[in-house]
């Protein structure tokens, strides 16, 4: 990684290339910025930006950027290639999947998919349904690769992953939204009840598939960025919260307060959000973002400070890590700051001893051995 | 690609093949080749993406370049002169190796005569 602030200059980008600014000058940011970008996956985002500037193509860096935009044009045409094919497979065969991540956000909220780094395949399916689909992305050449223990992945969201080795395709099949036995396991907005209510039908090159409902992504996108937060490509997560909110100006925020308030999701949440917002990268209702910062306890507030000053260095502004800031205390203070210190209440409005109520504890029991999340048939 | 260096280098019997774990696909419109190895894409033109396509371990440069001069309707000579320089480019970039002309076997020879 580099050293130097230029934190500023790739929170340039992320305004620039996702809220439809394109106009920045390459000078805006010094070399170690324009290497950071590219490493932490924001070449495409980058070269988009200052693609109104003439002067750009003769950088010397020129190149750097203009490789990692060829090299993220290929993956995205690869998985998306990929999609389609796996879709195609499954017409008759096993349910419209639900896309995740990456292959979901790429085609509905990026202006242009490749702008979408992508490492894999994310979709998620009823449990009853994954055994056929399983198969048939077996017989479409995937195979199975993983470094960890078969049984890690009985209670994990996802399967084994999947790698076809001619592609080099990952695919991940999700039978939850989060792993049952995190954090986020018990919380009833990713429970299967409240999922099934915010599916929603779509089409992915012309092929029908689910994805999730705009105030769900939210969430789930905040939560999966908070829990798996490294240094590097730390920063994707925030393109998409901009991009899935530029393009949804009709979000349900209330739904979504309702949802968190008390979850372990509210600390995620308030923190990109309110980094996103002190940058200018979004724009909520200030009632909306006041409402965020009143949900969180004393704790989280007082400690978003110290989230966004991580969130500055690391992340965005790239810098190296030290002898006390090493890379595995960053990880270990950046847990501390998410790790919620009271139950969930759940979504549907649940407070204080009801959540805690030994029904409740069994619930959560129970979610550990069914992998696929408490009472479900996700 | 651009070319560089004289024209012609490469061997006329030899056969330029590409490199097994190097992957390629057209992105709109034109032929990118992702080299992970070395972490590098390429992107070729019209000219060595014909050729690129051919790189399979069983043409040889002048047979190649004939073939361009059909399809893109130019005169052998500036079609050999092209063929050269792009496989020597995609040579020195690593992505192809040359092989010498397959020599056929005695019963492929029997029956070509036959």
């Amino acid at each position: 990684m580099n050293a130097g602030p230029h934190g500023s200059g790739l929170i340039a980008v992320l305004r620039a290339a996702c809220l439809g600014q394109p106009g920045l000058p390459m000078t805006a940011l010094d070399e170690s910025a324009v290497r950071w970008a590219v490493e932490t996956g924001l070449g495409p985002l980058l070269a988009r930006a200052v693609a109104h500037d003439p002067q750009a193509a003769t950088s010397p860096l020129w190149p750097l950027v203009q490789g990692a935009n060829l090299t993220a044009r290929y993956l995205a045409a690869e998985h998306i290639d990929a999609m389609t094919q796996i879709l195609d497979a499954f017409r008759g065969a096993a349910p419209p999947p639900v896309l995740l991540k990456g292959i979901s956000l790429c085609d509905q909220h990026y202006p242009e998919p490749h702008l979408r780094p992508m490492r894999d395949i994310d979709f998620l399916l009823e449990a009853g349904a994954i055994p056929s689909a399983e198969s048939i992305l077996l017989g479409l050449g995937y195979r199975q690769s993983s470094g960890r223990p078969a049984a890690f992945y009985d209670g994990h969201h996802h399967s084994s992953p999947f790698v076809h080795p001619d592609t080099g395709v990952w695919v991940d099949v999700h039978r939850a939204l989060v792993a049952a036995g995190g954090a986020l396991g018990a919380d009833r907005i990713f429970g299967a009840e409240n999922l099934e209510t915010q599916l929603r039908w779509s089409e992915f090159r012309g092929r029908r598939v689910r994805r999730l409902s705009d105030e769900l992504q939210i969430v789930h996108l905040a939560c999966h960025w908070a829990c798996g937060l490294r240094a590097v490509g730390g920063m994707v997560a925030m393109a998409d919260m901009a991009c899935l909110l530029k393009n949804s100006p009709a979000v349900d925020w209330p739904r979504i307060l309702e949802w968190t308030d008390g979850s372990a999701a509210a600390r995620h949440l308030g923190l990109l959000l309110t980094y996103l917002q002190k940058h200018r990268i979004i724009q909520l209702p200030p009632e909306i973002l006041r409402r965020i910062y009143r949900m969180q306890t004393a704790f989280a507030r007082l400690t978003f400070g110290i989230g966004h000053s991580l969130l500055d260095r690391y992340v965005v502004d790239g810098r190296d890590f030290g002898t006390l800031m090493t890379e595995q205390n960053f990880n270990r203070v950046w847990r501390r700051l998410i790790l919620r210190r009271r139950r969930p209440r759940g979504c549907g409005g649940r407070r204080g001893k009801e959540a805690n109520a030994p029904g409740q504890r069994a619930r959560r029991d129970e979610a550990r051995v069914a992998p696929s999340g408490p009472g479900s048939s996700w | 690609m651009s070319t560089t260096g004289p024209p012609g280098g490469a061997r006329p019997s030899a056969c330029p093949r590409r490199r097994s774990d190097v992957r390629a696909r057209a992105v709109e419109g034109e032929m990118v080749v992702l080299d992970r190895q070395r972490q590098l894409v390429h992107q070729l033109n019209q000219t060595a993406s014909y050729v690129w396509e051919r790189c399979d371990g069983e043409h040889t440069v002048p047979t190649i370049a004939r073939d361009l001069a059909g399809v893109f309707e130019v005169d052998l000579q500036s079609a050999e002169t092209d063929v050269a320089n792009a496989v020597r480019q995609l040579e020195a970039a690593g992505l192809v190796e040359m092989a010498s002309a397959r020599v056929p076997a005695p019963g492929e020879m029997q029956r070509r005569i036959s």
